[in-house]
């Protein structure tokens, strides 16, 4: 699958990079973008599902159902592999602008 | 009715407001988020929701494009009334009239400087000043002679 070189949402990213660590359903997403920004970046219901529903069509993310012990169905999201590949290319591109800030000196090495 | 689940029922007629076909795929998913939320997490899952609708409907979604009821606000039709369309418009009517309300009671804005005004014209005129129809009614009776 092709994937676009267009630059991702900030949302989409976090959704992404939540997914990459495991297959998660909505509020799990949420709590580990939270975890993942340290608090920083706040994902809100809204955001959350129109970006999955635009990563869903465009096939980064697929979703499964589960059923739980309660016998009700619970729908979790996965990374496809172009969603892995849509985010090494995102990070990479990330990673030449962080390359190009620094050699500006741009960029404090404490992280300050 | 408790505080979070009058909330809760609010957020359910929000909910109510994004397009059928979203509301249908994701709707169940979003009220058991807000279901888990914590009384600050409130006023972000509002905001967020709310601009998520708009969006959705300004900007559309793929699950609503290519997909659109044709009868979606066609209430007497050939098919008897549908549940879903006339609580949408139900929801976007209190929503409206809570607005127009609330901008009423919120209009006009309090001005300082007519305030003072007020004061001062509800003020007693002190002895001292002259009364300024004095003259008239002086001349009044200069001109009655």
């Amino acid at each position: 699958m092709k994937v676009k070189e267009r630059p991702l949402s900030t949302a989409a990213l976090h959704i992404l990079l939540a997914l990459a660590e495991s297959k998660l359903h909505g509020y799990g997403i949420m709590l580990s973008v939270k975890r993942q920004s340290e608090g920083r970046f706040k994902l809100g219901p809204g955001t959350l599902y129109a970006n999955l529903d635009r990563l869903l069509a465009t096939g980064l993310v697929g979703e499964t159902e589960r059923r739980m012990k309660g016998g009700e169905k619970r729908r979790e999201y996965h990374l496809t592999p172009g969603g892995e590949q849509a985010l090494r290319v995102e990070v990479r591109r990330l990673q030449q602008l962080v390359e190009t800030a620094r050699g500006l000196g741009l960029l404090d090495e404490r992280g300050a | 009715m408790s505080v979070h689940r009058g909330l809760l029922l609010a957020y359910g007629f929000l909910l109510q407001l994004y397009p059928p076909t979203f509301r249908r795929r994701f709707g169940a998913e979003m009220l058991e988020i807000a279901e888990g939320a914590a009384p600050d997490e409130w006023p972000l899952i509002f905001r967020d929701t709310s601009v998520g609708i708009l969006r959705c409907w300004l900007v559309g979604s793929p699950s609503t494009a290519g997909r659109v009821d044709p009868d979606a606000y066609l209430a007497l039709g050939k098919s008897l009334p549908n549940a879903s369309p006339l609580l949408h418009g139900l929801a976007i009517s209190i929503a409206i009239l809570v607005g127009v309300i609330y901008a009423g009671y919120r209009w006009p804005p309090p001005c300082q400087g007519s305030r003072q005004v007020l004061t001062r014209i509800a003020e007693p005129i002190p002895a001292s000043t002259p009364d300024p129809g004095q003259d008239v009614r002086a001349h009044k009776a200069m001109e009655s002679k």
